[in-house]
């Protein structure tokens, strides 16, 4: 014997739920075919770094204000690598130390910084690509205010260094094919890699 | 026990078959002897106990002794669901009590009106005992 049911309809999803499904799935390509070129966006910041082997206590508050290890002595003195220019190596070695002490505690919040840690980054990334049209000059001029911000936030007793590095920056061609142009280049490096490696202590221990 | 309310199951938009249920309309209705007479058009359910009591039934033209239907019009019988058995393989549906040839005794559907003696007059043309159409 035969038997056949029949039940309620089931109801349709309200046609106000497939507008919004819709607009969801424009924005979403939107937002995929007009974000900008990844290549624009700034460098990553490496997280995990190596504690400095020197004699702060850990969990001290020194300790804990110095958030970024000082470079290590073979930054001055590493050789070229490939082709490309030994200035430019150096800076991009000192690129990811210069952003994480951008982003210490005590000195992210500060507008100043954030727009030079901002600037750097970009420079540098170009750099980081092989943009040929990259120039080292940004890079290294932005290296310097980014210190600079650094020194009128937290280190007033840095002034004249800060002060002295910015103008060396600005003195600086960008260009780095002639021997001179090199030793130029280098100090202004060794003057910024000592300069953060100051800055890495706490304030209250710098001098 | 109340008559159950019939209505087509085209007229009632928020309802459909139940899932799993296959749906006769379109089946072909063949007779004890297998042969085809007539076609299932329209179901007739009851909505409070959500079940077909009927199938309504187009009747082809020209079976023995049947009277030709006026034009535009179709000779229409309702069977009980409990009168047939489906098959789905076949997408037919068997009636054994009836054939192409002793279809004219089986009393036409006139309107949409199912008057008790109309469905006594179906259960003795079907030679059935009367069906149970709210178990």
């Amino acid at each position: 014997m035969a038997e056949l049911r029949i039940q309620p309809k089931k109801s349709a999803p309200s046609p106000w739920l497939l507008v919004a499904l819709a607009v969801v799935v424009l924005a979403a390509a939107a937002y995929f075919f007009l974000r900008p070129d990844p290549a624009d966006e700034p460098a990553p910041v490496p997280t995990a770094t190596s504690a400095p082997a020197d004699s702060l206590a850990p969990g001290s508050s020194a300790a804990e204000a110095r958030a970024t290890p000082p470079p290590s002595d073979s930054l001055e003195t590493s050789p070229p690598l490939g082709n490309t220019s030994p200035s430019r190596t150096q800076l991009l070695q000192l690129a990811p130390q210069l952003t994480q002490l951008a982003d210490r505690a005590d000195l992210r919040d500060d507008a100043t910084i954030r727009e030079q840690r901002d600037n750097f980054t970009s420079a540098t990334s170009r750099l980081e690509d092989n943009d040929p049209a990259a120039s080292l000059r940004p890079g290294l001029v932005a290296a310097a205010n980014l210190l600079l911000a650094v020194q009128q936030k937290a280190y007033p007793n840095l002034e004249t260094e800060a002060n002295a590095l910015t103008l060396q920056a600005s003195e600086l061609s960008g260009r780095d094919a002639t021997p001179a142009e090199q030793t130029r280049n280098r100090e202004y490096l060794a003057r910024v890699a000592n300069l953060f490696n100051t800055m890495s202590y706490p304030a209250k221990d710098v001098l | 026990m109340h008559a159950p309310i019939l209505r087509r199951l085209r007229d009632l938009p928020t309802f459909e078959m139940a899932t799993g249920d296959p749906d006769p309309r379109g089946w072909a209705v063949r007779g004890g002897d297998g042969q085809v007479f007539g076609t299932v058009t329209e179901l007739l359910v009851d909505p409070e106990s959500q079940r077909v009591l009927y199938l309504n039934v187009e009747l082809e033209r020209g079976l023995p002794g049947v009277p030709t239907p006026a034009p535009h019009t179709e000779t229409q019988i309702l069977l009980p669901l409990g009168a047939v058995n489906l098959d789905t393989e076949s997408s037919s549906l068997f009636v054994t009590a009836l054939r192409r040839d002793t279809v004219s005794s089986y009393p036409p559907f006139i309107d949409f009106i199912l008057p008790t003696e109309y469905e006594e007059a179906m259960l003795r043309a079907l030679r059935a005992q009367p069906i149970d159409n709210n178990p």
